[in-house]
């Protein structure tokens, strides 16, 4: 899912405008389609990696284009983010050429060439094993071999449990957890957010015969990465040899209080919406978090320090936060720890490379839904997510 | 720990302190005419290691391919561009690991690997080992693993039982509405439905017809009752697809494959092809009536069969003397079609280089050598498979005609072989392409 593909077209006569479509059948039979604008050239081709794009989804040349930019189909459901379940098959995306610039009515003409490709979360071999284990809720994945492999716990925000980015990372070399801590129909209640609860997921890790003890990471995003952040600082137990944060609330807020859904819902009321009625909580936890005494001292954490920061981020005032946490370690001598790659124009979701980007959707709350405004621009924010995961797996090769 | 309790293994001291050596092989999932990249990291520098590539076939044999290498200063070995130094091949050779491979020490004798679901791929496991091992790996246990997967078929392709019009075949289409350029697939005499190839082809956007001519199970498609009729009303039906460009369909042939192509070539009615490639035949072939007639013929008038050393059957002989008379061969003069053919000069089942030789000439003497594109390669053998086959040098076979089992050496050497597979496969494509697509209007190509 994390390598480019090259798309070329021949055959065409010369200066040809020509549409590429690009479709996507999700998991929950939505529609994902995106479509871009060219013309060929004198040769009668198109080279999608080199040409540029003169309209559509997405302008200028953009080799990838036609997957970061997918968009669920008008006439569907909208509003909803693209997840995969199963990482077991692949998501098919189908590319079709179509005469001349169109923007609409894909379906009453006729293609003139297509063709298929598949996208995979998991390389072969990749072991896939679900964890019920002394309460731990997550899934496991393992990279061929005997190893023993170096390994992370790889947590997302609140919304929830997701496996796809714990395959990546398996597929590219690391025994990887992916954690559920929060919306899982199989958590006992109440133990999804106790600190008891990640301590035996580390020791859980720690313990699978096929990864090294002592070569274990952290990576999360959001929510997930401030509990990571408060694990690392506080407790002696869990030593990880490095930590990425993506996007995370941890220099305003401290996960150690109580249920935060609550509390975010108890936010909203307060929370300023954009112009579409979308939910911008960010200025909210800001204004929460000015409270020095709410926010989570960092400085106790030992190891190297990764923090990816979307700076349109609308949800979480990421970039205030990373500045905070630099600042905590750095008053207590360990600000070479810290390395922070920042990002313009790139908002909350930031996925592995390709994923589509959306720039708001919807979010479960207790009781009731809202559409959340995730911020990020476009191209933008695809390119962060493309040199973001780089510098992640460059950062996990040093450390692990 | 219940659950990982059962599966703790014992990782040696040394095993435990280092960090551990990494190989990936890209791509992970592809064609299998995609070249791979195998890179090892994370080890000593400097450090021995054996490359061991694991493969289980469909006929449940185990075959494997090593290679030696020693890693350089930054612990790392890059197959694409380092040396092996010993093992199943030598050298820099990106793709050994896959075309050197053989059956296990101890495995059935004078086997061929082919694959007969297209809808699973091959899975190679790649392994790295301490030190250079020589061949026995019942006790090496390995630093890494990588899994790849290697493919008949890409996404998108459709696959189609025909049984109509007593032509019996698969059809494979590419993605999209098309209309696409069609190839009829022709095989040789071990007879059988062989899909591979053109599924193979299909994921290159030809509509491609795997076309079963010669079975033992099924009666009504008996050598003893189809002629040449039944190609070209295979060419028929693919001009007639709906999904296929009339005006481009080409034939694609293999050792008896080849001469049949050849044959309807060279008829010069309304079933002509747009272009022929043929591997490993030959024109001195001619059908007049049935398959059965042309087999029985041979035979008759053939020259002597021999065997090697080890009882290994040289059939090569048996249509060397049909050269010399004009009334046995095909008339390739009257062939009007772009032509490749592809032959190896160690084929040791056809006598193809000197047929290529005299096809030449027959072309010169009859003006239209410009059609021809002959490809002869050194110390190649009679099966000339898409890259990167494993080479069989000789292997079981069982006649379609009449149900003789024995074993026939097919010649060739393995790296000389394996670059034949690569180079006339690009060759291929590219005659194929030029001649089926960018010569010809109303067809594009994703």
């Amino acid at each position: 899912m994390d390598e480019p593909f090259q798309l070329e077209v021949a055959c065409l006569p010369p200066h040809c405008p020509v549409t590429l479509r690009s479709t996507l059948c999700s998991e929950g039979n939505d529609l994902w389609e995106s479509f871009s604008h060219y013309v060929s050239d004198e040769r009668g081709r198109v080279n999608v990696s080199k040409d540029d794009s003169l309209g559509g989804s997405y302008i200028g040349c953009e080799p990838m284009g036609l997957l970061w930019s997918l968009r669920l189909a008008v006439g569907g459901r909208q509003n909803i983010r693209l997840r995969k379940k199963n990482m077991q098959t692949p998501l098919v995306v189908d590319i079709s050429l179509f005469d001349g610039h169109t923007i609409d009515n894909f379906n009453t003409q006729t293609a003139l060439a297509m063709t298929t490709m598949e996208r995979w979360y998991m390389a072969p071999g990749v072991r896939r094993i679900e964890v019920r284990e002394n309460g731990v809720v997550g899934t496991l994945f393992i990279p061929p071999g005997p190893g023993p492999f170096p390994a992370l716990l790889d947590v997302w925000g609140l919304a929830g449990f997701m496996e796809h980015r714990a395959a990546l990372l398996a597929s590219r070399g690391y025994a990887c957890l992916a954690l559920a801590y929060i919306n899982h129909p199989e958590l006992q209640l109440g133990s999804g957010m106790g600190i008891s609860y990640f301590q035996e997921s580390w020791k859980l890790l720690q313990s699978v015969p096929q990864v090294s003890a002592d070569r274990l990471g952290l990576l999360g995003s959001c929510f997930g990465a401030a509990i990571f952040i408060l694990m690392a600082s506080e407790l002696p137990d869990i030593s990880p040899r490095c930590l990425v944060a993506i996007n995370s609330p941890s220099g305003l807020l401290n996960p150690g209080e109580g249920n935060y859904l609550e509390k975010l819902q108890r936010l909203l009321p307060e929370t300023k919406l954009d112009a579409n009625g979308h939910f911008m909580i960010k200025d909210a936890i800001l204004a929460f978090g000015i409270d020095l005494e709410r926010s989570l001292q960092a400085g106790g954490i030992q190891c190297p320090v990764l923090l990816i920061v979307g700076e349109d981020d609308q949800c979480v005032p990421s970039l205030e936060s990373a500045q905070k946490l630099e600042a905590q370690m750095r008053a207590v001598g360990k600000g070479h720890l810290v390395t922070k790659f920042s990002y313009p124009e790139a908002g909350h979701l930031i996925e592995p490379p390709y994923h589509p980007v959306m720039r708001s959707s919807a979010f479960n709350l207790p009781g009731q839904t809202v559409t959340m405004l995730w911020g990020g621009v476009g191209k933008s924010h695809a390119a962060a997510q493309e040199d973001s995961w780089r510098r992640i797996l460059e950062f996990l090769d040093k450390h692990l | 720990m219940s659950f990982f309790g059962e599966c703790k293994r014992i990782y040696s001291e040394e095993m435990k302190t280092r960090i551990s050596p990494k190989i990936t092989a890209q791509p992970t999932r592809g064609l299998v005419d995609e070249k791979i990249y195998i890179r090892v990291s994370n080890l000593i520098p400097n450090e021995k290691i054996t490359l061991r590539c694991l493969l289980l076939s469909e006929d449940n044999d185990f075959w494997h391919a090593y290679g030696l290498y020693i890693s350089d200063d930054k612990g790392v070995v890059n197959v694409a561009e380092d040396v092996c130094l010993g093992g199943s091949y030598t050298g820099t050779e990106p793709n050994g690991l896959i075309w050197s491979l053989k059956p296990v020490p101890g495995s059935r004798p004078a086997l061929r690997l082919r694959k007969h679901n297209v809808f699973t791929p091959f899975l190679l496991n790649i392994s790295v080992h301490k030190g250079h091992i020589n061949g026995d790996f019942k006790d090496a246990s390995s630093l890494a693993l990588t899994v790849i997967e290697r493919w008949y078929i890409s996404p998108g392709v459709s696959r189609v039982e025909i049984s109509e019009n007593y032509i019996h075949g698969t059809l494979f289409l590419p993605p999209g509405p098309g209309p696409f350029p069609g190839i009829l697939d022709l095989w040789g005499g071990g007879g059988g439905l062989v899909e591979y190839r053109a599924a193979l082809l299909a994921s290159h956007g030809y509509a491609s017809l795997a076309l079963e001519y010669m079975s033992t199970q099924n009666t009504s498609i008996n050598v003893n009752n189809i002629g040449i009729e039944y190609f070209e009303a295979a060419i028929h039906f693919l001009k007639s697809h709906p999904r296929v460009s009339s005006e481009q369909v080409g034939i694609f042939g293999l050792s008896f494959g080849t001469s049949v192509a050849l044959n309807i070539a060279a008829k010069g009615n309304r079933i002509s092809p747009r272009c022929l490639v043929c591997i490993s035949g030959s024109h001195a072939v001619k059908i007049n009536g049935t398959i059965g007639d042309v087999f029985t013929n041979l035979k008759e008038e053939g020259g002597k069969i021999m065997v090697d050393e080890n009882n290994h059957f040289i059939w090569k002989e048996l249509i060397l003397p049909r050269l010399a008379d004009p009334s046995k061969k095909v008339k390739v003069g009257n062939i009007k079609c772009p032509l490749l053919l592809i032959a190896g000069n160690d084929d040791q089942n056809w006598p193809t280089v000197d047929s290529a030789r005299d096809m030449e000439n027959m072309m010169k003497a009859a003006g239209n050598e410009h059609l021809l594109t002959t490809l002869i390669y050194p110390k190649t053998g009679h099966l000339i498979e898409p890259p990167y086959s494993p080479h069989t040098r000789f292997s079981n076979f069982i006649s379609a005609f009449n149900q003789e089992k024995v074993v026939v050496l097919w010649g060739g050497q393995p790296k000389e072989h394996s670059f034949a597979q690569e180079d006339s496969w690009e060759k291929i494509l590219h005659f194929l392409y030029h001649h089926l697509y960018s010569s010809s209007i109303g067809l594009s190509k994703l």
